[in-house]
């Protein structure tokens, strides 16, 4: 159960408030010094999850170890873990020096040595001659930064972030999710990053776990996710997919063969019990888009273009195809070849896409 | 503007004449030669304040009220502060209920209030009236106006900083004594200078309530009576005035001095 490398082992973990059940039944380790997210919509479980982790919520049922120690019954002022909060949470009535400095009141070091942590604190986030400013007087970027500072300072075993770049703006949150896992790498620490934006789990995270209505999907690296997710709604949650719906009709040398209806037979690597159920996901990079009937040797349907959206470095195409629900989302970098696309809404296409472009997902 | 004075100019001056003229006439009246509080003015004089300083009963009942009220506003204060933060940071069972039976002596006339008081004291209780009954009355009184000053600041208060205290290493108390109460402060000195004042200036209770040591309010009601004792009191109310002025900008120096932020919810 409790690997070695794990700093932090969860133990069919269960968490109800009354009837609803928050978090249901979880086991996994974070491993010593990962950047891991807990990636889901809101409602998940995450902060939940993480709020057990920090000790400010207790387990209905199961364990969590940190760093090998039982944590049931260890409050929060007890655990080896610290929090950059969603709101960030700074002291209004302390300025930026005694907003950091605030935990090291009992971390038994003298007034010089707090000092001097303090001082390379604010160095560490880029607030040096900060210290004295009032905390009212910080943009939100530096209120993160103090938050991150004051977290950091009191040299937790596990950081633990709640959302933390939810409040900012587009470019804030990009400069600082560079900034925070080069933070990362330099402290050392492990991170625990809590979030529901998959672009900005994916662009962190050694490791996301996805989760959903309490529970755990699956738990990989971002290109694993991305490329192989597990089930259907790992596929829809992580990016765009396409998914076609069918049953397995058969195999074709390494290929099974998908009956989806009216969209005609498609064929994927893999294979599968035929006749059971399953889902084919593509993603909208893979697709082609041709205004001639493509050779036989790839997937194709066809169907009327209903939308194209520009989005500089690429086009985006919505293909509605007779006998699927949901447009066909369809992407093309706008590379010289197709850059002076044909291709108009209502015209007639073909989407094709090679064999080993897809994965089968059986749920 | 520098031309006619508009409407509204004339409505805010009589408006201002018509709330302080009366308690400005107090000073005038105070230095003036006379022993009736009436016009023309006779001349300027400083015997008042010292027939004040002189009338020993007077002084003792002022000292009488100013120990009652301290004792009142900050037992009113404590009492009312858990219970404000329990109301404003918890959902309790029945917490509705609670607030409204704790709000009731503001609606409550406070006639009734002292009546019962009185019969519970003498016929269920069998204590001497004294200024420890005063006292009790007014804390009685006084608690729902510490709990709305304190309520309407703790509203808002982001749950996470107590959180974020104890993520920190801070046990319980030391996060009421290094986060809560820093932020409730504003409120808390709001609600002490309130109640202070409500004692002070309260009589149907302390009437009702005290033996035989009078509150300044009592003892000015059955001074009354007798005109000649009038100036002394003018003297007085005249030394009041400046007081609790002088305490009103003390009181807002220090609020501003200590918490800069105007809200706890700010950040």
């Amino acid at each position: 159960m409790a690997k070695a490398d794990s700093i932090i082992s969860i133990s069919g973990v269960t968490k109800r408030f009354g009837p609803v059940t928050a978090v249901d039944d979880i086991s996994f380790g974070i491993h010593r010094g990962e950047f891991f997210s807990l990636l889901g919509s809101s409602g998940c479980g995450k902060t939940t999850l993480l709020r057990m982790l920090a000790g400010f919520e207790q387990p209905t049922e199961g364990e969590v170890f940190i760093d090998g120690e039982p944590m049931a019954g260890v409050p929060a002022n007890h655990r080896p873990t610290n929090m950059v909060f969603q709101s960030y949470a700074i002291f209004p009535h302390l300025n930026v020096r005694e907003n950091i400095g605030y935990g090291l009141r009992n971390a038994g070091i003298s007034k010089d040595e707090a000092g001097k942590r303090v001082n390379d604190a604010l160095e560490l986030v880029k607030l040096s001659g900060y210290g004295e400013r009032a905390a009212h007087q910080l943009s939100g970027g530096q209120r993160q930064r103090v938050a991150l500072a004051r977290a950091l300072v009191c040299r937790p075993k596990v950081l633990l972030l709640d959302e933390p770049l939810g409040a900012l703006d587009k470019n804030l949150r990009e400069e600082m999710q560079i900034e925070l896992r080069a933070l990362q790498k330099t402290v050392g620490i492990t991170f625990v990053f809590v979030t529901h934006d998959q672009e900005e789990a994916l662009t962190l995270s050694d490791r996301i776990a996805v989760m959903s209505k309490g529970r755990v999907l699956q738990i990989d690296a971002p290109e694993a996710l991305y490329d192989n997710p597990n089930c259907r709604e790992v596929a829809e949650f992580i990016g765009t997919m396409n998914i076609f719906a069918g049953k397995v009709a058969g195999a074709a040398k390494a290929h099974a063969v998908i009956d989806a209806g009216a969209l005609g037979p498609l064929q994927i690597v893999g294979s599968g019990t035929k006749g059971s159920g399953v889902f084919l996901a593509v993603r909208p990079e893979k697709l082609k888009l041709t205004t001639k009937k493509p050779a036989a040797s790839v997937n194709a349907i066809t169907g009327v273009v209903s939308a194209i959206s520009y989005r500089g470095d690429r086009h985006h195409f919505l293909v509605k195809a007779e006998g699927h629900d949901r447009a066909i989302s369809v992407s093309q970098q706008n590379d010289s070849e197709t850059s002076a696309t044909p291709v108009k809404v209502g015209g007639k296409v073909w989407v094709t896409w090679p064999y080993s472009a897809g994965r089968l997902l059986s749920h | 503007m520098l031309g006619k004075p508009s409407a509204l100019f004339i409505y805010a001056i009589a408006f201002m004449i018509f709330l302080y003229g009366p308690v400005m006439l107090m000073p005038v009246f105070s230095l003036n030669d006379s022993t009736f509080a009436t016009f023309p003015l006779k001349g300027f004089t400083t015997r008042h304040y010292a027939s004040m300083l002189a009338n020993t009963s007077m002084i003792l009942s002022l000292k009488n009220s100013l120990v009652v009220g301290v004792a009142v506003s900050i037992t009113a204060t404590a009492i009312g502060l858990p219970a404000a933060i329990a109301l404003t940071r918890y959902r309790l069972p029945g917490g509705g209920p609670v607030l409204g039976a704790m709000m009731l002596p503001l609606v409550i006339p406070s006639i009734v209030i002292a009546v019962a008081l009185l019969a519970i004291i003498l016929r269920f209780l069998h204590m001497e009236l004294s200024l420890w009954t005063v006292g009790a009355g007014h804390i009685l009184l006084c608690i729902p106006f510490s709990m709305t000053v304190l309520m309407s600041r703790l509203e808002g208060f982001d749950k996470s900083l107590e959180e974020a205290s104890r993520d920190l290493g801070e046990n319980a108390w030391m996060t009421f004594v290094r986060v809560t109460l820093p932020l409730a402060a504003p409120g808390v000195i709001s609600s002490l200078l309130l109640c202070f004042i409500i004692s002070f200036d309260e009589f149907v209770i302390a009437f009702f309530l005290t033996g035989t040591e009078n509150t300044l309010p009592v003892y000015l009601f059955s001074q009354l009576r007798f005109p000649n004792k009038l100036p002394g009191t003018l003297a007085l109310g005249s030394a009041i005035l400046l007081g609790s002025a002088l305490l009103v900008v003390a009181a807002e120096m220090l609020r501003k001095l200590g918490v800069q932020s105007a809200k706890p919810g700010d950040l």
